[in-house]
């Protein structure tokens, strides 16, 4: 297959968080370039949050959970949340039929409420003192 | 009312001749038997003079309009019946028959009753009749073969009826078993009653999380109070409903914990995790109240 014609999920940044919103049908080369975007972005951005919208997602197969749940691990080891927005009723149904992990999964209804909750996150990070390397540079720089 | 369509599980009048056991021979007696009921009018007087002395002939049959109508079918249903030319034709005809009795709701047992007094006549007359002995027996034989075919049909028609009203009763109990309702800007609530096995469980899911998605609700408090047993198989549905719907970013809450339900749970090692459970609906409510940012304030 032609990786050129493979649509890319579009990422965007909004309030410090990447919003990946997904709107086709899932495929595994898909999953996987969205991996890298998603990761290398991650990386070049100042973004300490990830919001996955699925509202336009209509299947969602163990495999392609698996998937995003590898994605999900791996931004959490570079120091990022993530939270899964917009869910619809019958992905959800399955993915429990399925009998998937689910667990330790931050979920919101949409994307208002993602963001939100991660700026929920934030207020709940800077009150127990939490920081991570980038808040740290931030913080130097103010210093200087 | 309408009827669904069976006619993949019906029997063919093939089938139906099979079953029965009946005959060529068994036909061409009851063919001969025609000449015999000369007065089919008379027969059937006869047979009307009998339901008269049932209690069903003034709850059926109360004006002489539809008694005089009743005749005339009757009369075309027994011509027909000596006939005895069993096709698809014929066996949609009898369905007919069943359909219609059923619907006007003649008990079953009567229209056996029915179908026997008329043997009966049928019966009397043969005998009456200048057929030989023997003759006389294997006809009486193969008029009550078919009487027994055509009794068939009629119940199997009558059974069907039963079954899609039962069909029909259970869809909408089971529907009106999960009402999930929006009680409040974000908060939805299902009070479940009765007990609760997987089918249920999963209309529980599929209507909760639907409503979810459709009030964008961000609490749902399930009370079981009024389930009478919790045990493994049940608390796993509601872990399961509870998986799902914080997958959607609602968080479910199970109020109505009664000390007898906390005690089973744990008896049995039950660990319901990370999921808010409360002993009352007042407790579940007020909580989630707190976590969408409400503040109930007492009015002066």
């Amino acid at each position: 297959m032609d990786v050129r014609a493979i649509q890319r999920i579009p990422l965007q940044l909004s309030q410090n968080s990447i919003v990946a919103s997904i709107q086709v049908d899932l495929s595994d080369e898909l999953l996987r370039l969205f991996r890298e975007d998603l990761l290398n972005l991650l990386q070049s951005s100042e973004a300490d949050g990830i919001i996955l919208d699925f509202s336009g997602v209509e299947i969602i197969d163990a495999e392609d959970w698996a998937a995003i749940r590898g994605t999900m691990t791996m931004a959490n080891l570079m120091g990022t949340r993530s939270i899964v927005a917009g869910l619809r009723p019958g992905v959800v149904s399955a993915l429990v039929e399925l009998e998937v992990d689910v667990e330790d999964i931050d979920a919101a209804l949409n994307l208002d409420e993602a963001l939100k909750l991660m700026a929920a996150f934030r207020v709940k990070s800077e009150e127990i003192g939490e920081v991570d390397s980038r808040d740290g540079e931030v913080a130097q720089g103010e210093q200087g | 009312m309408e009827y669904e369509d069976y006619s993949d599980e019906r029997m063919s009048a093939e089938e139906f001749l099979k079953t029965y056991r009946i005959s060529e021979e068994d036909r061409s007696r009851i063919k001969r038997l025609s000449s015999l009921v000369a007065d089919m009018d008379g027969l059937i007087r006869s047979w009307y003079e009998w339901l008269r002395t049932l209690p069903e002939y003034e709850q059926f049959l109360s004006n002489t309009e539809t008694v005089e109508r009743v005749k005339s079918l009757q009369k075309a249903y027994w011509l027909e019946f000596l006939e005895a030319e069993i096709d698809e034709a014929f066996l949609s005809r009898r369905r007919r028959v069943g359909q219609t009795h059923a619907t006007i709701g003649l008990p079953l047992n009567t229209y056996f009753a029915g179908m026997n007094m008329f043997l009966e006549l049928l019966v009397g007359l043969i005998k009456q009749s200048a057929l030989s002995e023997k003759e006389k027996a294997s006809t009486i034989e193969s008029v009550s073969k078919l009487l027994h075919l055509d009794t068939a049909i009629v119940v199997e028609t009558y059974n069907q009826l039963i079954e899609e009203t039962l069909t029909a009763q259970t869809r909408s109990l089971l529907e009106m078993s999960t009402p999930v309702t929006q009680i409040w800007e974000g908060i939805l609530l299902l009070p479940i009653v009765g007990i609760i096995d997987s089918k249920r469980a999963r209309d529980i899911m599929d209507g909760a999380l639907a409503k979810i998605s459709e009030t964008q609700s961000q609490i749902f408090i399930m009370d079981i109070s009024g389930v009478g047993v919790v045990d493994t198989a049940v608390a796993n549905h509601l872990i399961k409903i509870t998986r799902a719907t914080r997958l959607m970013g609602c968080e479910t809450t199970i109020s109505g914990l009664s000390p007898a339900i906390a005690q089973t749970m744990v008896d049995l090692g039950i660990d319901v995790g990370s999921i808010k459970t409360t002993a009352t609906m007042k407790d579940a409510l007020s909580d989630a109240f707190e976590r969408v940012g409400m503040e109930i304030v007492k009015g002066r």
